[in-house]
């Protein structure tokens, strides 16, 4: 692992390769790098992977691959990656007239991001292309969230079950009280929570181990329970 | 001419309100509209007096009654039946008050008191306020300005715009946009379904940010200096910031969290299923960026 001393430098060296190092730290890390062959060679290694970065396509995979990378990954603890760390345009502390540069990252990225992140050794920075560095530090990189049975079931939180039925149950039992502009309204706001739950459903369905994806349709469905109990409020006191 | 009209408990003022009653409120008390529809305007001013007035006098169709603190406004005759009016009402600023609303238009400026109102559809404004506005309309605009106090302001079929909060938001839409524009608040909360969200603002030291789309994007403009933890997550989304990132966490799966300057500050989390997430470098005031 580089100490302390080295790492002031590497941990420039991403923006260095980017060429958004201000004129005078720049000039600094050239004049380390004339001295320390050890940071020299970081460097070589670091402008290699920059380089095989910046040449891959940018091809989308046929399905998402996370799954069964994260699988072999972490099949034991001990295989567990060791960190953390994409995205960072390799800030120091001691520069602070460098405007930092901004970071986009597609899905993609963000995917390629973390299998570098599992690549890592501690003995490195590296860099996924301009403006986004992964390095690694030490932390454990969470596990995703565990998956509630209930995350491949299509309908609703048990909790929230009986709750929507009951709501749906009385405001069809007002319906008939209510002015047709007022059921209408009211249907088609409910259209739009369904369209959302409908949509979240999908999403579960081809990747069924996204904690996202199961708290989104959560919210979704936690959203229409808000709604309905609104709506038969407004049938107590408008129907 | 007005005409003043003490209450006692119970009390209903003779039969129809006629345009320019005037009636004596007690601090206390709070002016509760039912069942109206068509246009309402809420104004403050500096008389311990509520003026009921209609241009047209469709007020003179509605009722004031008094029960202990409670002054109700309300059609004539059976109720529940929905009377239009184009009204307005002065109030005194300490007045609370609270409507609800069938097909109503509502508009209150200068109250200081806590506002609620509840709308089947029709728009709701408010502007220069200084007490808790709760505010929502299934179907409708709801627009916030000028406002200290905490906000909730939300519809289901329209968008909800608040600008120069200084105070606790939360606003949200069903299928409209969500733009908070110059908030001051230690815990912001914004949600849409289906549109996008914006927020441009400050970020308070152990403060509380949440965004959440559905379908659509959120941007987030915040001051250079800003200090906080931000989780995002996506599904088929994309992020683009002008600050520099540091991932902390990424799952694999949509989601990472990185910090701002030292991460000390607030927590912010941003969700969008399918869109794009944007934190963009501003003043942290109206306008952004």
């Amino acid at each position: 692992m580089m100490n302390d001393l080295h790492s002031r430098w590497t941990d420039q060296f991403s923006e260095y390769l980017d060429g958004s190092l201000g004129a005078e730290d720049r000039r600094a890390v050239e004049e380390h790098l004339a001295g320390c062959a050890r940071c020299a060679a970081v460097l070589s290694d670091l402008r290699g992977v920059v380089d095989l970065a910046r040449s891959l396509g940018d091809v989308p995979p046929a399905r998402d691959l996370w799954p069964d990378i994260a699988a072999r990954l972490w099949s034991s603890p001990e295989e567990r990656p060791t960190e953390v760390i994409p995205l960072h345009t390799g800030h120091t502390g001691h520069r602070p007239q460098a405007e930092p540069r901004g970071v986009y990252m597609s899905r993609r990225q963000l995917a390629a991001a973390a299998v570098i992140v599992a690549m890592a050794s501690a003995a490195a920075t590296w860099a996924l292309g301009p403006g986004i560095a992964v390095r690694p530090v030490g932390t454990p990189l969470p596990m995703p969230a565990a998956v509630s049975p209930a995350a491949t079931e299509e309908g609703p939180p048990p909790a929230m079950a009986d709750e929507l039925a009951h709501l749906e149950a009385t405001l069809n039992a007002a319906r008939d009280r209510l002015d047709p502009t007022t059921v209408r309204i009211l249907e088609k706001n409910l259209d739009v929570i369904d369209r959302a739950i409908q949509d979240s459903r999908k999403a579960l369905a081809t990747d069924p181990a996204n904690p996202f994806l199961r708290e989104h349709l959560d919210r979704a469905y936690q959203d229409k329970v808000d709604y309905l109990r609104e709506a038969a409020g407004i049938a107590e006191w408008a129907g | 001419m007005s005409v003043a009209i003490l209450l006692t408990s119970l009390v209903v003022l003779g039969g129809p309100v006629r345009p320019d009653t005037t009636v004596t409120l007690r601090r206390g008390d709070r002016v509760q509209v039912r069942d109206l529809g068509g246009e309402l305007e809420v104004r403050a001013w500096d008389r311990a007096e509520m003026e009921v007035t209609s241009e047209d006098r469709s007020a003179g169709n509605v009722t004031v009654s008094r029960n202990g603190s409670r002054v109700l406004l309300e059609p004539e005759g059976r109720k529940g039946r929905r009377e239009d009016v184009v009204m307005t009402i002065r109030l005194p600023s300490w007045a609370a008050l609270d409507v609800q609303g069938r097909e109503l238009d509502v508009d209150i400026s200068g109250t200081a008191g806590d506002v609620s109102v509840r709308n089947v559809s029709g728009d709701i404004r408010v502007q220069k306020t200084t007490g808790d506005l709760d505010l929502s309309s299934v179907e409708g605009e709801v627009t916030v300005t000028d406002a200290r106090g905490s906000v909730r302001a939300h519809s289901r079929g329209d968008d909800v715009t608040l600008t120069r909060i200084v105070g606790d938001v939360d606003a949200g839409t069903g299928d409209g946009n969500v733009r908070l524009d110059g908030i001051d608040a230690a815990s912001v909360s914004g949600e849409t379904l289906d549109g996008d969200v914006y927020f441009a603002g400050s970020l308070m030291a152990g403060g509380r940010y949440s965004f959440s789309v559905h379908d659509g994007d959120a941007t987030l403009v915040i001051p250079r200096a800003s200090e906080a933890h931000v989780t995002v997550s996506t599904f088929d989304g994309e992020f683009s910031s002008d600050f520099p990132v540091t991932l902390q966490h990424y799952t694999g799966q949509g989601r990472f969290g990185f910090t701002l300057g030292k991460g000390n500050g607030a927590q912010v989390s941003v969700e969008v299923f399918d869109g794009e997430i944007r934190l963009r470098r501003g003043n942290g005031r109206e306008g952004g960026e």
